[in-house]
């Protein structure tokens, strides 16, 4: 029997590729999939090693407060070369290009305990000394000798405001770029006691911080009898020391977490990838088994039983399982190793390394995933090979019988269509209702596994019931490719066998569903967000003062109306001035108009009520909303004016008012603020950033003039739809290989029924059809089969992500839903394309045969 | 073979008798060197037009060869193949394939119906693959004629062999073609509904004019011609006019044994 399994598969090697690359194309998911989880988790050890430098032991605080006494304990304690202390403290540093909030670490006491390494200069030894990483340093256009402005922001409780500190430090060295995410503090080195001076301070005086202390060990130090001792000593007993190793080991295991989550999602997309593959595999086997029913009865004729039959079929379904999915196992592989390399030779100071962490695991899984996948799905046709009959053999064969689909199938289709729509609905009424209550988020989550319950059953009834669905779209279809005569008999070809069409389309129908929903739900979460941001954020560029002493110069003003993609601008005074009802009274920012017109710049209409005798103020710390009520609002001179409140989306404790009103309230305001906004068409970061170039120019010109920030919601805006847009691209690049499986299924189907249908095309030919008509029939099939994919999917993808944005983003306020309409178009495009493709190789074969087979007999 | 005097608007080379197609020295070899088999080895015959002819003899004589040659199905090793006024080795594969399209009609041993299709249906696809309309008095006609009334918005497995073989046979003759080639048409079906279908091919050619070349190795079948042109090991072997099934099972007798000779 194992002879005879080796030879049939060996006469119908060429119809098993489509199974086996189908399989292939999974299984090298699965085996990406676990070493590039496994090459993330060793980023992750790597880089955890490298931020505790050479440290021979960590302190650990584990919540436990350190202070200077715990860490004169840790460098009292014998055996103990020196420690330092793992601090790090944020400060605004600006330079001639940018300014910058920075995080520095102390300067190391010893090297052992240096994390990242000196590139040029020396270590800041003096308060008024400063290192920097030289990413940075490029960043901000500072060279070592430079004198920098740095600044940090205290919390002044008395006030109820945050006061500005600066200080002017000298950059006497540069650290080699790092970007090591777990090592803090990696952007500069400060002396450590002007460090803790500046923290403590900033901390409203406590000393003490949360972290790790790193410790370096005498010569000749016993580390065991050191870490005791360490372990013992006063304030530390909750503390826990360790090894570096250990620390990394202990912390890659917290931080798998997030790695696990990675890996579940990337096997989810694999899992589709292998449910699309086991559907073409279960459609090529079945057809093997149909065309294989003659040699199947004649074995059954000379003995061979039922058992031996299925036995043969699963045999052949592993051998070509197992060799794909070894293929597979390679290809996976080297996508991952050839991966790893790009990224590191893109990161200079990568830690991923060059090398992939391949274990044991890794083989298992995906070969045993493969073959089970195979195997199942080989199921339904051996057992369809088993209910062959012996007296089958000595019947003529003449076109597989195709019996109708039964009732049952239909009553399944209608029931699981329903419930799971009707759950899809219920999902989005329940985050909808509840979506401004207090239980909104429980709602939301209740939806979304309703919702997500209700998608999976709905398109199992959409899988289940496109055998009735798929033969009554493809006729309308078909109507589109034509009356000729290839295109007329193309339509007939494709519903002469409604359940390999059908299962050929549910392939595509499960790809082109899910990325047509991602790209809906990307889309909407996009537009939603977009709306959102402009009335939270409705300034698209703000160029602003950092010391509102001095106002911009109108060279400056001009420089930015001149930056290509500022479509208008306008400027404005701040100042700051009291406002109060009875007792509680809070300052706020007061901003009023200069030149220009603010409604020209503002993308929200939070505006509009602003008149004589009106504040529009936003939300503020000690007042919360205030709607309507008069209030006295105090200027810097103390002069009084009673005006009407109208609560506005313009920021916390920032209010506006009219110029007249601003004048009266703060005479001497500056004009410390332009306001930019963008053409429609410009590129959000290009525009932000030319007009920072812009405006530095000015200032490095004209040593008067000011330095300017400049940020706004353009380039939030932007990011947050490029971080949409990446996320997309991602999931549908992981996507595209369940829809790339799937074409392949339609490849398989077509050229299975160019086998089967060899004397129906000589006929044709020899009735007069051209090589070239014959090709076109082949595609028009091939088209059709995959626009009916893509139809179907495409229309359930587009209800779903309306279900699934309308649930996950209800909650945001202003839901704004929409049609994808390129994506779609990618989807229609791609549909036809992969289609004709499809047909290529079919369509060779086929135009290959001699008519004369027409006149053959068998 | 006399050849007409050149003149002006009619081709050179056509013949003087009204043929309908004309085999001049053809030869197939299929294969090379040792395997190689000579399934026509210089065949000169010719089926004259509102003919309707029977070619015999025993099996791998070379009949199906000639007659796929002769329709332009497949290309000659050497010699000519003419289909009227038309030599069909100088034709390439999109030229033949136009050709048959307008030209020739086919009917099948396993009658090729194409099963998505009604009876109907399957008749009129030779004049939707010529882009021509179908002659409605001439469809009446053949669907009269051939008793398929009743019949037509059937599909090919609703019907009996007889009956897809008269639709095979009606589709054949839709486009009205030059001539029509049917190799063993009665290969498949029963004695009684063999006749039917031989019956109808001779009144195709008595009444509706048709030239009809018909392979078969039955004797009954081959009376129903007019003439029977007998092929062995891919030579023409003879020739028969006005056959009787008796006289053409002498033919084929003949054919065995060498020392008697056939005259034609
Ligand atoms: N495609 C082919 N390749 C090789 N040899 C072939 C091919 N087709 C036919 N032959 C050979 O050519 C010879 C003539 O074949 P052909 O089919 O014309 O015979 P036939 O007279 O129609 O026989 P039958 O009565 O059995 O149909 C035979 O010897 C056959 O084996
Ligand atoms: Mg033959």
């Amino acid at each position: 029997m194992l002879r005879a399994t080796l030879d049939q598969m060996r006469a119908s090697a060429g119809r098993l590729t489509a199974a086996a690359i189908a399989i292939l194309l999974g299984t090298a998911f699965v085996a990406a999939s676990l070493l590039a989880s496994a090459t993330m988790e060793r980023a992750t050890h790597d880089a955890f090693t490298a931020s505790y430098g050479d440290a021979d032991l960590v302190v650990d605080a584990q919540g436990v407060p350190i202070g200077p006494e715990e860490v004169a304990a840790v460098r009292g304690t014998d055996g103990v070369a020196t420690a330092d202390v793992q601090s790090w403290f944020g400060l605004e540093v600006t330079g001639p290009r940018a300014t910058e909030w920075v995080s520095f670490s102390p300067t190391p006491s010893d090297p052992r305990l240096a994390v990242g390494t000196l590139s040029s200069g020396r270590d800041a030894t003096a308060a008024d000394e400063i290192v920097l990483a030289a990413d940075v340093a490029e960043r901000l256009g500072v060279e070592i000798g430079d004198v920098v402005p740095v600044g940090f922001q205290v919390y002044d409780e008395a006030t109820d405001t945050q006061e500005q500190r600066t200080d002017r430090l000298e950059v006497v060295g540069l650290l080699e770029a790092s970007d090591n995410f777990f090592a803090m503090g990696a952007g500069g080195r400060l002396e450590p006691e002007a460090l803790d001076a500046w923290r403590t301070e900033q901390n409203g005086g406590d000393p003490e911080f949360y972290g790790t202390v790193l410790v370096a060990l005498a010569d000749g130090a016993d580390l065991e009898s050191v870490r005791a001792d360490l372990q013992s000593a006063p304030g530390l007993a909750d503390a826990s020391v360790w090894t570096v190793p250990e620390l990394a080991a202990e912390r890659t295991a917290q931080e798998t977490g997030s790695n696990v989550t990675f890996l579940v999602v990337m096997l989810g997309f694999a899992a589709v990838a292998l449910s699309v593959a086991g559907l073409v595999i279960s459609n090529t086997f079945q057809v093997l088994v149909a065309q294989r029913t003659r040699t199947l009865a004649l074995l059954r004729c000379v003995g061979a039983s039922r058992g031996q039959i299925r036995r043969s079929v699963l045999l052949e379904a592993t051998l070509v399982g197992l060799l794909a999915s070894l293929a597979g196992l390679a290809l996976g592989t080297g996508v991952v190793m050839i991966g790893v390399r790009v990224l590191d030779g893109a990161f200079a100071s990568s830690t991923i390394g060059t090398t992939v962490p391949f274990s044991w695991p890794v083989p298992v899984v995906t070969l045993g995933v493969g073959v089970l996948v195979t195997l199942l799905s080989a199921l339904v046709p051996a057992r369809m090979a088993t209910r062959v009959a012996p007296v089958a053999a000595l019947r003529p064969v003449e076109g597989p019988s195709e019996q109708g689909a039964g009732r049952l199938r239909m009553t399944l289709t209608v029931a699981a269509t329903l419930v799971g729509a009707l759950m899809l609905a219920g999902g989005v009424a329940l985050s909808l209702g509840l979506s401004d209550t207090d239980s909104a988020d429980a709602a939301m989550l209740g939806g979304l596994a309703i919702g997500v319950l209700g998608g999976l059953i709905s398109l199992t009834g959409i899988l289940v019931g496109s055998v009735f669905l798929v033969p009554r779209l493809l006729p309308l279809l078909g109507r589109l490719a034509g009356k000729s005569v290839p295109a007329r008999i193309a339509t007939a070809n494709a519903v002469r066998n409604p359940r390999r069409t059908a299962a050929t389309t549910n392939a595509l129908v499960i790809g082109v569903a899910l990325v047509v929903m991602m790209s809906t739900g990307a889309y909407s979460a996009r537009h939603t967000l977009m709306d959102e941001l402009d009335s939270s954020f409705p300034v698209d560029v703000v160029a602003q003062v950092g010391d509102t002493s001095v106002g911009v110069t109108p060279e400056q003003v001009e420089a930015v109306r001149q930056t290509e993609g500022v479509a208008a601008t306008a400027t404005l005074r701040t100042g700051s001035v009291e406002i109060g009802t009875g007792d509680l009274t809070t300052y706020v920012d007061l901003m009023a108009v200069d030149s220009g017109d603010l409604g020209d710049v503002m993308r929200s209409d939070a505006l509009d009520g602003l008149t004589d005798g009106v504040m529009v103020i936003g939300w503020t710390y000690e007042l919360g909303d205030l709607d309507g009520e008069t209030v006295t609002v105090t200027g810097s001179d103390g002069t009084t004016l009673d005006l009407r409140m109208v609560p506005g989306d313009v920021g916390q404790n920032t209010a506006y008012v009219t110029p007249e009103a601003a004048e009266m309230l703060v005479p001497d305001a500056q004009v410390t603020t332009i306001y930019a906004r963008m053409a429609d068409d410009a590129d959000a970061v290009a525009t932000a950033g030319a007009v920072q170039n812009a405006v530095n120019e000015v200032t490095e010109a004209d040593g008067s003039a000011p330095v300017l920030q400049v940020g706004g919601a353009a380039v939030e805006r932007a990011a947050y739809g490029q971080v949409i847009d990446t996320l997309l691209a991602v999931v549908l690049g992981l996507l595209a290989v369940a829809v790339i499986i799937a074409l392949v299924g339609v490849a398989n189907t077509l050229s299975l029924s160019v086998l089967e249908r060899r004397r129906e095309n000589a006929t044709l030919r020899a009735m007069g059809l051209t090589r070239g008509q014959l090709r076109g029939m082949l595609a028009v099939e091939g088209v059709l089969i995959a626009s009916v994919g893509a139809l179907v999917g495409g229309v359930a993808g587009l209800l779903y992500g309306w279900a699934g944005a309308a649930v996950v983003l209800g909650g945001l306020g202003s839901l704004s839903l929409g049609v994808p309409w390129p994506q779609l178009a990618a989807v229609a495009v791609i549909a036809l394309v992969a289609g004709l493709v499809a047909s290529v190789l079919p369509a060779r074969s086929a135009v290959r045969q001699s008519p004369v087979a027409a006149l053959a007999t068998d | 073979m006399t050849q007409t005097i050149p003149s002006p608007p009619s081709p050179p080379s056509r013949p003087e008798t009204p043929a309908a197609a004309r085999a001049v020295g053809l030869t197939k070899i299929y294969g090379r060197g040792d395997v190689a088999v000579h399934a026509l080895d210089g065949v000169d015959v010719t089926f004259a037009a509102g003919e309707f002819t029977a070619i015999m003899g025993p099996s791998g004589s070379g009949k199906s060869t000639l007659m796929h040659l002769l329709a332009g199905l497949d290309t000659a090793t050497a010699g000519q193949a003419w289909l009227g006024g038309t030599e069909l080795t100088t034709l390439n594969d999109d030229q033949l394939t136009l050709l048959r399209r307008q030209r020739v009609g086919f009917v099948f041993q396993s009658f090729n119906l194409l099963p998505m299709f009604t009876a109907a249906q399957n008749i009129a696809l030779p004049s939707q693959l010529a882009g021509t309309r179908l002659d409605t008095e001439w469809y009446d006609t053949l669907v009269g004629t051939l008793g398929l009334g009743d019949r037509l918005s059937h599909k090919p497995h609703e019907l009996s062999g007889g009956q897809q073989q008269r639709v095979a046979i009606a589709r054949a003759l839709s486009t009205r073609p030059e001539v029509v080639f049917a190799d063993e048409p009665t290969g498949n079906l029963d004695s009684r509904s063999g006749t039917e279908v031989l019956s109808f091919l001779r009144r195709s050619v008595r009444e509706l004019g048709q030239t009809i070349v018909m392979v078969t190795h039955d004797p009954a079948a081959a009376a129903y011609a007019d003439r029977v042109v007998l092929l062995a090991d891919g030579r023409i072997a003879g020739s028969i006019t006005d056959p009787t099934p008796e006289s053409v099972l002498a033919g084929l007798d003949a054919l065995r044994n060498p020392a008697a000779t056939v005259v034609g």
